[in-house]
């Protein structure tokens, strides 16, 4: 869920992110069985600010999307465990959330190589920003 | 129109925040059953395909367990109500129990103490009830989640469960503690301070409140945590079941009083007793 909303910020404007970020919060919420309003809040959140940020940070370097990705589920996933359960925080900082935005962002990189998208730019610009 | 999906946007968190437990349940309950249901089925079923092997090896160990248990009470339990019977007493009331599937949130992010149960008629349990295995006490069963149940498993902050040691000397009660955020255990609080409860000891449930039943296995103790200057004593105690270990798990279902035992005097009988009144 983290993934498809920090990728899906890149490509949408923060409106349409935060509503993305609610729908997803919704799925969260119903796998893990947690409170539905705090995760919708904290998806619609990240993918609103994703989707600005993004604009703010203008880069042609491949590494980008996938450092954004690995940041972007850092800062959710700790979010959400600071909101939910509260114990733990400090391991889920540092130790569960990084290793699982790595992980994630490093599934992207090589599935994407799979399938043949060799310029990750292209999950950037089409939000119809110009 | 970005003003309008932000309108829409905060209508649905203005909802989402306005749903009670209840109302949340049903919501997660039809989303579950309906989006999510297939990616659910594929990780309960590869789950179980991985602990086929060792669920064998348990479960005829807990077939073993309960022929040696049953052949100790069956006679005795024959006796009493043999005894009951000759003294014009009721026949002792039994509850029941229903086997479930445990569908737990999923850990890490979000709640990782609570879980689903889903089964047949299990929505229509009296709530709280005890869930447990052969092996011992998983958690409490809330209220209803769709045509299932929510519940908690005993790593949850809000659980607590009356036990007493085996040999029926030290009562308490029992909460779940996370030591340093690592993994859960169990915190045995209220031994009377004189009281010297052994390593090893086995604590089970007394059931005193209906929610679980009698003599249900929670966990061993360890070791004294802390000793309140003449007061009391705390154990950690090592519960028997992790709530990972749970796939198969038993509802309880309290036995229903009879009309005889339930009170009939009205309540406004009371203030009628001129005693009562200042």
């Amino acid at each position: 869920m983290a993934g498809a909303l920090i990728l899906g910020s890149l490509l949408l404007r923060p409106d349409r992110a935060a509503i993305l970020g609610a729908v997803l919060g919704l799925l969260e919420a119903s796998i893990s069985l947690g409170d539905l309003g705090s995760s919708m809040l904290v998806f619609a959140a990240t993918g609103f600010i994703g989707a600005w940020l993004s604009d703010l940070l203008y880069s042609d370097s491949p590494q980008f999307v996938p450092t954004f990705l690995f940041g972007g589920i850092w800062i959710l996933q700790t979010a959400l465990t600071l909101l939910t359960t509260g114990a733990a925080a400090v391991q889920s900082l540092l130790f569960y959330a990084p290793l699982s935005a790595l992980l994630t962002a490093l599934v992207f990189g090589v599935l994407a190589r799979v399938i043949g998208i060799r310029d990750l730019t292209v999950f950037r610009g089409k939000r119809g920003l110009t | 129109m970005g003003w309008v999906r932000l309108v829409a946007l905060f209508v649905m968190l203005t909802v989402a925040f306005g749903l009670s437990r209840e109302q949340q349940s049903q919501v997660e309950a039809l989303v579950r059953g309906t989006v999510l249901y297939p990616f659910i089925e594929l990780h309960r079923f590869s789950s179980e395909l991985s602990q086929v092997s060792q669920r064998v090896d348990d479960l005829q160990g807990e077939r073993d367990s309960l022929v040696v248990l049953l052949g100790r009470y069956w006679s005795l339990a024959n006796q009493a109500d043999l005894f009951r019977t000759q003294a014009g007493l009721e026949s002792f009331q039994v509850g029941s129990v229903k086997p479930v599937e445990v569908y737990p949130g999923r850990p890490r992010v979000g709640d990782p103490n609570v879980f689903v149960l889903k089964g047949p008629s299990v929505a229509q349990s009296d709530f709280p009830a005890g869930v447990f295995t052969g092996r011992g006490l998983v958690g409490v069963a809330r209220g209803p989640h769709g045509r299932g149940v929510r519940g908690e498993f005993w790593s949850h902050p809000d659980f607590r469960v009356s036990v007493v040691t085996e040999d029926g000397q030290v009562r308490g009660i029992v909460r779940a503690s996370r030591p340093d955020g690592g993994q859960a255990v169990l915190i045995l609080d209220g031994a009377p301070f004189q009281s010297n409860v052994r390593n090893g000891t086995l604590l089970v449930t007394t059931g005193i409140a209906g929610v679980y039943p009698p003599g249900v296995l929670v966990g061993t103790v360890r070791r004294v945590l802390d000793a309140e200057a003449g007061w009391m004593k705390s154990y950690i105690v090592e519960p028997s079941v992790r709530p990972e270990e749970a796939s198969i798990v038993l509802i309880w279902e309290r036995p229903k009083l009879s009309e005889e035992s339930v009170p009939t005097a009205p309540v406004h009988s009371l203030d009628s007793n001129p005693t009562m009144r200042p």
